[in-house]
């Protein structure tokens, strides 16, 4: 076991945990942050999509001990006091959300597009969601959710 | 024979009535926010994990199993093998299943034993150190090779087995399904036809790939009571399995689903929970979750499609199908329940939206060493489609006439008889509409001239689907009027993304003429107090939990005119219900408003007339019968859709690459309950069913290992391959005479065309034929050299 400092969602926690932890497992099963998801374990749907010193990466392919002495925000961490948030505004107005389960990381991937840039190309956007999986919508409505942000 | 059972006057005239529209789906700021809870994010006090070891190969006996090792970590609170549930068979149609394999593995994937710990890595620990001896047998994993009389057979004793219902099986080979259809005559039709085509299609292995692996919790009080959350699309199906399995009442297991992470049929039927409710069984008082892994969800649950499909077809030199001959081979995996019904569907449907007055057709149900293959979105119809749709334009082609033309001299209309029997009708749905309107923006569509790089392409595909459902399919919704006027509504479908509880909730607003705000209804289902509903499968809950609704509606207005009659003191005839307000029909100025009765009328002095309105509202599809076991006709499908779906794409010369411009939809949709959502379950089934059509394909190994099954390796459409696909989507409104304002089934049918419109639109832009799926670039690039019109 290894104990760990970490800023999550603006609040410092000092954790105790195995070496083998993921980050994702950490937020979920320690913090109870249960909103990033786990849909491969392996990198490759983006479900688990979380901000780690302001980048964003794939919270199951991060060792929770990578994290000591870092910043992390997860959806949970996205919201402004009153609820709202921009990005999930967009995607509720235009419908980019069905089963909901790849949502998380899709918003934590818009999150940083905006984060490096306020107007992205649509280069910039395709490549921000390189990686990430929808089997439900077709992609399109969350094209839209995007555009309808970054106009 | 197809009936009208309700009118369109059903809720006095109301079927048009303006549906409100919500400003945007019921769920979606919980799950923008990750607020929403799926079943892996549920924890419960000192909960066990379980993790499953599963068989590396495809056909082997189990000799031995060693846990000496295992059971020395610590931990550990149960190791379960076969032989410890040996009694156990999951029999949902066929009892070909246990829950963990006894003597024998047919599958790679299958459970072979089970650790229960009080943390997951232990328990994974513990699988590894569990020894297994397997003495490998010969593999099959194609349904045609598996008919061969030297096959390997992977159920000896098919004869054995208990059943529920019949199954056309043959005892000492890997068949354990025929359906048949006969229609006409073939007789001589061979003969005197103009033109007699003959193709062999193939639609092979897919995975659903929910995004939400499988997942479930179960807690046992005792040995005959438990509880179990799980992510289905079946909560009650999944109860009725685990009663029949433990021999104990269906009342005292509690199935319990909420959101669901995607389903398209792959959490339908059952798949984990009879595993996990035998394996919790043996620590009675503690939770205990399985979640499935990615790789564990590609082998371990249900897998997808997978038939081929030979045609022989009779036709005339104007394009008339005189009659067919159908052969389907389902390659259906080691087990065979879950798909038993879909070679039934595919049976069905073989005709397309074709009326033929002479057709055979034979469809299999075969068992091999894959993964048993389950329910998937469009169930049996893109497959027989991907045939059909490419039959078509073959035929045109050999008698150079217009596809369009072979399609609409063969299309069924009113007064056609269909493959089943059953007569077409007006309210079916207009599906020369649906046709004409795609062949009409397909013509709109101005491609671009060839280059050097780039050649275009446009295909289209007309298409039918009706549901295949048991006869006895209920679903059923509860309304209850609160104090305040405000109503809790509950209904039976599972909410998995297509946004099942946003439009039930609009439909009793609509019954109610009740403000959308002032309608609460239940998202999760609990089997102990929610209502009953058979599966959330088939496109079926807008309409049969629509018309349960609007049934719960109709009582729940007739128990408020009740009210109002005892205060008015008149009989309930002259009472009228409208805008949420109850009057005298002699006196429309003698008004009570639904707050003042809905939960009794009290007197001054306490005295109460009438009572507290809650209402169940029901709904079976009218008059559904089996198949007839020689014909394969009869009145089996309740409901069509009908529709038609174009496909505009560009191929690159040099590569094989192909790049999607448009997906096209046009559907006769009945009533449009929702215009957003449904159209985004439309565009969502395109997209889904562009896999199929150009990635998607589960490859094994001869002795049946899964080579692929994770997302590297199995490619699902990327946010990339459609940034600069263009989808149409167009609804026509013939009303459904038994749908809830005119509404039928509309999501899944997005799939049903789109990988037929895809070859079409090939064999347009290069003048090859693609037979096979998926339409690998790579595959097109090596046709394109075959045909000699490459020069590398």
């Amino acid at each position: 076991m290894q104990e760990i400092n970490i800023t999550v969602n603006s609040k410092e926690y000092t954790l105790t945990v195995p070496p083998y932890m993921s980050l994702l497992e950490m937020l979920r099963e320690k913090l109870n942050l249960t909103g990033s998801k786990e849909g491969c374990g392996n990198g490759e749907c983006g479900a688990c999509t979380v901000l780690f010193d302001g980048e964003p990466v794939r919270s199951c392919l991060v060792l929770a001990v990578e994290a000591d002495k870092s910043e992390v925000t997860t959806i949970e961490g996205l919201s402004n006091p009153d609820g709202t948030n921009p990005i999930q505004e967009a995607f509720i107005a235009e419908d980019a959300v069905q089963c909901g389960y790849c949502t998380p990381g899709f918003v934590m991937a818009v999150q940083a597009l905006l984060n490096r840039t306020s107007e992205p190309t649509d280069e910039d956007i395709k490549e921000a969601l390189g990686g990430h999986l929808c089997r439900c919508t077709g992609y399109e409505a969350i094209y839209r959710a995007i555009k309808k942000l970054v106009k | 024979m197809h009936k009208i059972v309700e009118s369109l006057n059903y809720l006095g005239g109301k079927n048009m009535a303006t549906i409100p529209q919500p400003s945007e789906r019921l769920d979606a700021r919980k799950k923008t926010s990750g607020k929403a809870k799926f079943v892996a994010d549920l924890t419960f006090p000192g909960m066990l994990h379980a993790v499953i070891l599963r068989s590396p190969h495809g056909h082997a006996l189990i000799n031995s199993i060693d846990i000496s090792e295992a059971k020395k970590i610590s931990g550990i609170e149960a190791i379960i093998t076969g032989k410890d549930v040996a009694d156990l068979v999951i029999n949902i149609d066929i009892g070909d299943q246990q829950p963990i394999a006894v003597d024998k593995v047919r599958f790679m994937g299958e459970p072979v034993a089970a650790v229960l710990a009080d943390d997951k890595w232990k328990a994974a620990e513990a699988v590894d150190l569990i020894k297994v001896e397997y003495e490998i047998l010969p593999a099959v994993t194609d349904a045609r090779e598996a008919m061969k009389e030297d096959s390997p057979i992977l159920h000896e004793k098919q004869e054995d087995y208990k059943r529920h219902g019949e199954t056309n099986f043959t005892a000492g080979t890997n068949v354990f399904s025929h359906y048949k259809l006969r229609k006409g005559k073939l007789e001589d039709i061979f003969e005197k036809a103009d033109l007699v085509l003959e193709n062999s299609f193939v639609y092979p292995h897919r995975s659903h790939t929910q995004i939400e692996p499988h997942g479930a919790i179960a807690f046992w009080t005792n040995e005959s009571e438990m509880e179990m959350y799980s992510s289905t699309q079946s909560p009650f199906f999944v109860r009725t399995c685990l009663a029949d399995m433990f021999a104990i009442d269906p009342a005292n297991i509690i199935v319990k689903a909420g959101y669901l992470g995607g389903g398209f049929g792959g959490k339908s039927d059952v798949t984990i929970e009879p595993l996990l409710a035998a394996i919790s069984r043996f620590v009675p008082g503690k939770y205990v979750k399985l979640t499935l892994g990615r790789e564990e969800a590609f082998t371990g649950s249900v897998i997808a499609r997978g038939a081929a499909v030979e045609l022989k077809t009779a036709v005339s030199k104007e394009g008339k199908i005189l009659g067919e001959k159908v052969k389907i081979y389902f390659n259906s995996g080691a087990y065979g329940s879950c798909s038993l019904h879909i070679v039934t569907a595919a049976g069905h449907n073989s005709s397309g939206p074709y009326e033929i007055d002479n057709m055979e057709v034979d469809a299999y149900g075969v068992y091999t060493n894959n993964p048993p293959v389950g329910a998937f979105r469009g169930y049996g119809h893109p497959e027989v489609h991907w045939a059909k749709e490419r039959q078509i334009n073959l035929i045109a082609k050999e008698l150079g006439i217009d596809p369009l033309k072979v399609r609409k001299i063969n299309l069924l209309k009113p007064g056609s008889i269909n493959a089943l029997g059953q007569e077409i009708e007006l309210e079916n749905g207009d599906l020369a509409g649906c046709v004409d309107k795609v062949a009409e923006r397909l013509g709109e569509i101005e491609l671009p001239a060839e280059t050097d790089n780039l050649v275009y392409g446009k295909g289209m595909a007309a298409m039918m689907k009706s549901p295949v459902m048991a006869t006895n399919s209920a679903a059923s919704a509860t309304l209850r009027f609160n104090e305040s006027g405000s109503v809790d509504l509950a209904v039976s479908g599972v909410e998995m993304g297509q946004g099942t509880k946003t439009a039930m909730r609009q439909v009793a607003a609509g019954g109610l003429e009740l403000p959308l705000e002032r309608i609460k209804i239940k998202e999760d289902i609990s089997t102990d107090n929610s209502p009953y509903g058979w599966q959330t499968i088939g496109s079926t809950t807008s309409w049969k939990g629509g018309m349960a609704v609007l049934d719960a509606v109709q009582k729940a207005i007739d128990q408020l005119k009740a009210n109002a009659a005892a205060v008015f003191d008149v009989a309930v005839t002259e009472v009228e219900y409208a805008d949420n307000k109850l009057y005298l029909s002699s006196d429309p100025d003698k008004i009570l408003t639904t707050e003042e009765v809905c939960f009794g009328y009290m007197r001054g002095n306490g005295y109460l007339l009438g009572q507290p309105v809650q209402a169940y509202g029901t709904y079976v599809p009218p008059e559904l019968t089996h198949p007839d076991p020689e014909t394969g006709q009869g009145n089996c499908a309740a409901e069509w859709t009908f529709g038609a779906q174009g496909v505009v794409l560009s191929i690159n010369k040099n590569t094989g690459e192909i790049t999607v411009h448009n997906l096209i939809t046009a559907l006769d949709a009945g009533k449009v309950i929702n215009p957003v959502l449904a159209r985004n379950q439309l565009v969502g089934a395109m997209v889904q069913e562009l896999g199929g059509a150009l990635t998607e394909e589960l490859v094994y190994a001869e002795d049946g290992k899964m080579r692929n099954n994770n997302f590297t390796d199995f490619k699902i459409p990327t946010p990339e391959d459609v940034a600069e696909t263009k989808m149409e989507v167009y609804f026509f409104e013939t009303p459904e005479p038994i749908g809830p304002f005119g509404a039928r089934g509309i999501a899944e049918h997005g799939t049903v065309g789109i990988a037929a419109a895809v070859g079409n639109a090939i064999s347009d832009a290069l003048n090859i034929e693609i037979f096979n799926l998926p339409i690998y670039n790579e595959k097109v690039f090596m046709e394109m050299t075959k045909a000699g019109d490459l020069v590398v």
